[in-house]
C-alpha cells in the first residue's frame, strides 16, 4: 500500500508545473549560469591590460624595466596621480628625475608606486610592479658586490620558500569544488520543496487529507508513501544537477575543465556520490515533512521551509576555507556538514570508505528521530486537518 | 445503526478551552435519514468528524453497527462513506477515474472489482465523458459528482455528508437529493448537516438539533411538529434556540 500512495503521489507531482521548474529545469539553468560566468571570469583575468601612468620626465631605461611585465602598458601623463584618481590608469609611478644617473653616482633616487588598494587589478598591477622592480634592485645589488668581490650569501644567509599542497595551481579545482558543492546540495532541496509544501499543507488545505484519513489507510502508509515522494523529488534532482553540471564543465568551459578528472576512480566516485545524495534526500525530506505538518496552508508552509535553504548555507560557509587535509571525522558526522565534506573530498580526489559510512550512518541515525516525530505529528489530529 | 453515548469534545486554545460538543447521547436506528440542524459553530461538523474517525470524542463512546469506533477504527472506516462540503476532497491533477482508483485501493477492492464499480457510478451520474479528464477543469457540479461517487464507492453502510449542496446550482443539488432518495432505498443509514430546512424536511425522518454543543432536540419529525404545534422547520428550529431546551 505504500507503494499505491507513493506512485499516485509522483504521478500527481509530476503533473504539477511548480515540479519540473523546480526539480528539473532551475538546477540545470543555475548549474550553466553559475559555471559560464566564473568561467568568463576566469579566462578574462589573464587578459585584462594593466594600464600603468607615469611622470613625464621619467627615466627611459626604468619605463623599459616596467614594460617587460605581461599585460603592462605605460604612459606618460604630467600628473600620474591624478590620472589615478580619475579612473584613467589603475596604477601611478613616480620615479625621480635623472633616477639612472643618481644610481650610477651611488646615490638612492626613489620609486614610488600609488595604487587604490580595494580594486583588485590595481592591487594586482601595483604587485606586478613591485615585482619587477625588486628584481631590478636585486640585480643591481648583485653586480655592486661582485665589482667589491663580495659573495652574494654573505648578505643573504638563507632563502624562503612557498610551496601550495593543494595541488592545483590555477585554483581550478577549488573552484569546481565549491560549486559542486552549492549546485548538489541546492538541487536536493529545490528539488523536494514544492512536493513537501503540496503533499501536507496542500492536503490540508484542500480537504483531500481529510477524505484520506476517513479511508482505511494506514497512517504509516500515507506518511512513508509521501515522505519516499519528496525524496525521490529530491534525489532526481540532485542527480540531475551532478548530471548537467560534470557535461557542461566537460563541454562548455575552458579553464575548467582541466582540473575535473575523475576518469581513475569513476566507479567508487559515482557510488559514493549517489550514496550521498540517497541519504541526504532522505534526511531533508523528512525535515520538509515536519515543517509541511506544521503548516495549514502551502503558502504557510513555503514560508517554514524556504529558510531552510539558507540555513543550509550555513555549514557552507564555514567549511568552504577547511582544506580537504583538514576534515576530520566530526565533518563527515554532522549532518548538512557531511553531504559537504564529502562532496569536497570527492572533488579533490580523496577515496575514503569510511568518510562515506559515516555520512550514510549519521543521517540515517537523524533520519530516524526525525522520521518518528513526523510519524507521530501525523497521528494527532490537531496536524493532519487543517483548520476548521 | 450508529450509538452516541455521552459524547463530548474539547478544543484546547492558548488561554481557555472550547467545548465543542457536549455529552450528546443519541441513537440512529438502521436504516434512517437524520438531519442534523444547528447555527456555525453549534458543534455538527465536529459531531460528525467523531462519527466518522477523524476526531477523537474527549469522552464518551460511539458505536456504529456495535463496533467501538475507538477502539476498532479501521473496521469502521470500511464501513463508512463521508462526503464533506465546501472542498470536494478530490486531487485537481488526476482524473476522476484516478481519484477513484487511488480511493477504491484503500477499501481493498481489486482492480477488476473497481473498474466494474466505477463503470456503474459514471452511468448512474451521468458523467462517463467526464472519467477520463482531470478533476481540476470540472464544474463545481461535476465535482460534486464525482466526490460523491467516490463516498459511496464502497457500497458504505452508513454515509455522512456535511452541508452537501453548500454553493450547488439548483439541478445538482436536486441530483444529490434524488440520490439521497434512492440510497434510502437502498436501505442506507445516512446523517446530513444542512442549513436548508427545505432539504431537511423533504428528505429526513428524523432530526437532531444540536445548540451550543448541547442537543436540543432528537426524535422523528412528527414528533417534533406534534410537540410545536408547527410544521415550519425554520419556526420550530428558532424557538428551541430561544427556549435552550434540552432533549
Amino acid at each position: 500500500m505504500i507503494g499505491h500512495v507513493y506512485k499516485k503521489e509522483l504521478k500527481d507531482s509530476f503533473r504539477d508545473k511548480k515540479t519540473i521548474y523546480l526539480s528539473v529545469l532551475l538546477p540545470i539553468l543555475f548549474n550553466i549560469g553559475i559555471l559560464f560566468f566564473f568561467d568568463m571570469y576566469i579566462s578574462n583575468q589573464g587578459k585584462d591590460e594593466m594600464n600603468v601612468v607615469v611622470n613625464e620626465q621619467a627615466d627611459n631605461t626604468v619605463v623599459q624595466w616596467m614594460e617587460q611585465g605581461e599585460n603592462i602598458t605605460i604612459e606618460r601623463v604630467e600628473d600620474p596621480v591624478k590620472a589615478v584618481e580619475e579612473g584613467k590608469a589603475l596604477v601611478a609611478v613616480e620615479i625621480d628625475e635623472q633616477f639612472m644617473t643618481r644610481l650610477q653616482n651611488m646615490e638612492a633616487p626613489n620609486v614610488t608606486v600609488y595604487a587604490d588598494q580595494s580594486s583588485v587589478k590595481a592591487s594586482a598591477t601595483s604587485e606586478s610592479i613591485l615585482g619587477i622592480l625588486s628584481i631590478q634592485r636585486e640585480q643591481v645589488l648583485a653586480q655592486r658586490l661582485q665589482e667589491l668581490d663580495i659573495q652574494t650569501s654573505t648578505i643573504n644567509p638563507f632563502e624562503v620558500k612557498m610551496e601550495g599542497l593543494s595541488g592545483d595551481d590555477d585554483g581550478s579545482l577549488y573552484i569546481i569544488a565549491i560549486f559542486a558543492q552549492l549546485v548538489i546540495v541546492m538541487g536536493v532541496m529545490m528539488g523536494g520543496m514544492p512536493a513537501a509544501s503540496d503533499l501536507f499543507a496542500g492536503e490540508k488545505e484542500r480537504n483531500t487529507m481529510e477524505a484520506l484519513l476517513m479511508t482505511p489507510a494506514k497512517r504509516l502508509d500515507l506518511i512513508v508513501g509521501k515522505w519516499l515522494t519528496i525524496a525521490t523529488l529530491g534525489m532526481l534532482s540532485g542527480v540531475f544537477s551532478v548530471v548537467t553540471f560534470v557535461l557542461f564543465v566537460q563541454y562548455g568551459t575552458k579553464t575548467l575543465v582541466d582540473a575535473l578528472n575523475i576518469s581513475d576512480n569513476t566507479l567508487f566516485f559515482t557510488g559514493s556520490l549517489i550514496v550521498g545524495i540517497i541519504v541526504f534526500s532522505l534526511l531533508v525530506a523528512c525535515v520538509f515533512v515536519v515543517l509541511s505538518l506544521i503548516a495549514n496552508t502551502m503558502k504557510e508552509a513555503q514560508n517554514y521551509i524556504s529558510p531552510m535553504m539558507t540555513v543550509a548555507m550555513i555549514p557552507y560557509f564555514l567549511l568552504i576555507g577547511t582544506s580537504v587535509n583538514e576534515l576530520t571525522v566530526t565533518h563527515f558526522l554532522i549532518p548538512f556538514f557531511n553531504i559537504y565534506a564529502l562532496i569536497k573530498q570527492l572533488i579533490y580526489g580523496v577515496y575514503d570508505v569510511t568518510s562515506m559510512l559515516y555520512v550514510a550512518g549519521s543521517s540515517i541515525v537523524v533520519i530516524a528521530i526525525t522520521f518518528t516525530l513526523a510519524y507521530m505529528m501525523f497521528t494527532k489530529s490537531r496536524w493532519v486537518l487543517g483548520k476548521s | 445503526m450508529i450509538e452516541i453515548k455521552r459524547v463530548s469534545r474539547e478544543f484546547k486554545e492558548k488561554k481557555h478551552t472550547i467545548q465543542a460538543v457536549k455529552e450528546v447521547t443519541c441513537t440512529i436506528p438502521k436504516g434512517e435519514i437524520v438531519g442534523l440542524l444547528g447555527e456555525n459553530g453549534a458543534g455538527k461538523t465536529t459531531l460528525l468528524r467523531m462519527m466518522s474517525t477523524v476526531l477523537e470524542p474527549s469522552s464518551g463512546e460511539i458505536f456504529i453497527n456495535g463496533v467501538n469506533i475507538h477502539k476498532e477504527p479501521m473496521k469502521v472506516k470500511q464501513t463508512i462513506g463521508v462526503l464533506f462540503g465546501g472542498e470536494t476532497g478530490l486531487y485537481d491533477r488526476l482524473t476522476a477515474r484516478e481519484n477513484l482508483e487511488y480511493f477504491a485501493a484503500f477499501y481493498g477492492m481489486s482492480k477488476h472489482e473497481t473498474k466494474v464499480r466505477i463503470e456503474e457510478l459514471a452511468k448512474r451520474f451521468g458523467m462517463r465523458d467526464f472519467l477520463d479528464r482531470r478533476v481540476g477543469g470540472f464544474s463545481k457540479g461535476m465535482r460534486q459528482k464525482v466526490a460523491i461517487a467516490r463516498t459511496i464507492l464502497h457500497n458504505p453502510d452508513v454515509i455522512f455528508f456535511d452541508e452537501p449542496t453548500t454553493g450547488l446550482d439548483i439541478t445538482a443539488a436536486n441530483m444529490f437529493r434524488e440520490l439521497v432518495r434512492q440510497l434510502k432505498k437502498e436501505g442506507k443509514t445516512i446523517v446530513f448537516s444542512s442549513h436548508i430546512m427545505e432539504e431537511v424536511e423533504q428528505l429526513c425522518q428524523s432530526i437532531i438539533m444540536i445548540h451550543k454543543g448541547q442537543m436540543i432536540y432528537q426524535g422523528s419529525n412528527e414528533q417534533l411538529y406534534r410537540e410545536e404545534e408547527s410544521r415550519d422547520l425554520n419556526y420550530i428550529f428558532m424557538s428551541r434556540i430561544v427556549r435552550g431546551e434540552s432533549a
